[in-house]
């Protein structure tokens, strides 16, 4: 099992390219927690999985052909069938959740007025699974079961989101690289008159972007907040990660970034304005 | 003679005339019918749920359908004035022998203007659970948990308490169960926090709630109060239900039953 932080960022990059698995080969990823079998058979695509939803997981492992016997307990196994034989290609790229991420920072923070800040998250990836000529998607898999949360106001608005358990940080060197997790960078400008109350954060990941840099590590485009003077979010922009132009884009967001982003208006941080 | 003679030709001529004219109108009345239809669908096509179209459009097409009548009658001079005069007469006496309808046809109006349920939801309403199928202008659709279609008239439900389990996206489950007195009670919401956050159905926040509701004679009764998804309520009661019986046998928290103890008591001497 390869975990040495060298033969991870060559591993990685594995997900730029798509892998050639013949008939009757089996390809095997640890990634993070998650354990993935994927075979190759005549006229079928065979899919399964398992994760041990241990966040603290760092191991990423790929072996194509996989040689070994496929675990018993793993067979719990989809299959994608053809009318004819399929081709050889298959694509695995990481993807960002389906649904928010809402993280708590180490301890409550508050942003005085006029100041901006910016902090950091690391929220796990899914395994998007893809055939490729004739184009077809087999499955998302997320790398952990992350537990859910309600983000709202009240009990009648407001959003089921993930919970991530690693908490938001003022400075990037306290998350611990994760294989299976990508960054996410909020930077919040507070321009009201009064400190801003942060209590917990939103990523919201459906419409984020999923980059890696040369050493194979992934960011998510950066979310950039603004309390306007009246204490209300009016304005969220998503921009590139830093350094955007030395990274690989590897999947772009689910969703259009539309007025629905803003939706609840003022409850991103947990707080009321 | 030759007056007389011309007669037939005249109100043959007249007749096709005015058949002509009602072909046309009736031509016209569908045209238009059809265009504004075409135009609400499209105007409201975002703006409006398919049940208050549905609602508009029939309400235009009633409008222009009588519209179109009365241009009919006025091209057989008809005197519109004893129709409309009868057809109030008539109107009064089809409301009072259709009351029920009239009732069920307002409260069919309110129903989809109200929303106080829409399509898809599910509810109870006098005793009676399921999802709704349709709502129509005098009655609605459920369809119960055991499959049976039910057509509940819109009177009945203006009239009785519906309950919409469907409208918030969250609901709470809770599970009340009873503790003997000796029973540590922190130890016992530390274990049921614990399975909160083990099970996949159940959310962190709003937080849980830990309710000692009641002091009883010879044991406490707790409610605990967890929230999930609105759509999979059924998995969370059922999963979270058994994973606290199996935390309890497996942590020695006994939940007391209420016994009897009979004896016999010895032979009276004799």
């Amino acid at each position: 099992m390869s975990t040495s932080a060298e033969a991870m960022s060559s591993e990685l990059k594995i997900f730029r390219n798509p892998f050639k698995l013949d008939e009757g080969q089996v390809l095997y990823l640890r990634f993070g927690p998650l354990d993935t079998y994927i075979g190759h058979f005549a006229q079928e695509w065979r899919v399964s999985w398992f994760s041990t939803n241990d966040y603290m997981d760092n191991s990423f492992k790929v072996s194509l052909p996989f040689s070994e016997k496929v675990p018993e307990e793993l067979l719990s196994q989809k299959r994608y069938t053809y009318s004819r034989p399929s081709n050889s290609f298959i694509k695995l790229t990481p993807i960002l959740g389906d649904r928010p991420f809402v993280a708590r920072p180490t301890k409550p923070l508050l942003v005085l007025p006029g100041e901006t800040v910016k902090i950091y998250m690391s929220i796990p990836l899914f395994l998007k699974i893809e055939a490729e000529d004739p184009y077809h998607l087999l499955e998302e898999i997320p790398a952990m079961q992350s537990s859910k949360t309600w983000f709202g106001e009240s009990t009648q608005s407001g959003e089921v989101c993930y919970s991530t358990r690693i908490k938001a940080v003022l400075d990037k060197k306290e998350l611990v690289y994760r294989p299976y997790r990508a960054m996410s960078q909020l930077i919040i400008e507070n321009r009201g008159i009064d400190a801003l109350h942060v209590e917990k954060l939103k990523v919201p990941a459906p419409y984020l972007a999923l980059f890696q840099d040369e050493e194979g590590h992934f960011f998510t485009s950066v979310v950039h907040y603004i309390r306007e003077s009246d204490g209300f979010i009016k304005n969220i922009d998503v921009i590139g990660p830093e350094g955007g132009d030395d990274l690989f884009f590897l999947s772009g967001p689910r969703l259009r970034a539309d007025s629905s982003l803003l939706s609840p208006l003022t409850h991103f941080f947990g707080n009321h304005p | 003679m030759n007056d007389l003679s011309l007669m037939p030709s005249f109100i043959t001529y007249q007749l096709f005339e005015n058949l002509s004219k009602v072909v046309a109108v009736l031509i016209a009345g569908w045209i238009v019918n059809r265009i504004f239809s075409f135009v609400l669908a499209l105007a409201f096509k975002h703006s409006m749920e398919k049940q208050k179209q549905f609602v508009l459009q029939k309400l235009v097409k009633y409008t222009l359908s009588i519209f179109t009548l009365l241009v009919i009658l006025k091209i057989f001079t008809v005197d519109l004035k004893v129709i409309l005069g009868a057809a109030g007469v008539l109107s009064l006496a089809v409301g009072f022998a259709a009351q029920t309808s009239t009732s069920n046809l307002i409260s069919g109006l309110f129903l989809i203007f109200e929303r106080p349920f829409v399509v898809g939801d599910f509810i109870e309403v006098n005793d009676i659970k399921g999802e709704v199928l349709t709502i129509d202008l005098f009655s609605m659709r459920i369809k119960t948990v055991d499959n049976l279609l039910v057509r509940v008239p819109n009177e009945v439900v203006m009239k009785s308490k519906v309950t919409n389990y469907s409208h918030f996206p969250i609901r709470r489950f809770d599970l009340i169960f009873s503790l003997s007195y000796f029973e540590d009670l922190d130890k016992v919401k530390k274990l049921l926090l614990e399975i909160v956050d083990d099970n996949p159905y159940c959310l962190d926040e709003p937080e849980p709630l830990f309710l000692v509701q009641k002091m009883g004679e010879y044991f406490l009764e707790i409610k605990f109060g967890v929230w999930g998804e609105r759509h999979q309520l059924i998995e969370l009661q059922n999963s979270f239900s058994q994973q606290v019986r199996m935390a309890f046998i497996k942590n020695n928290i006994a939940l007391p039953v209420r016994s009897m103890k009979l004896e016999e008591s010895p032979a009276a001497p004799t």
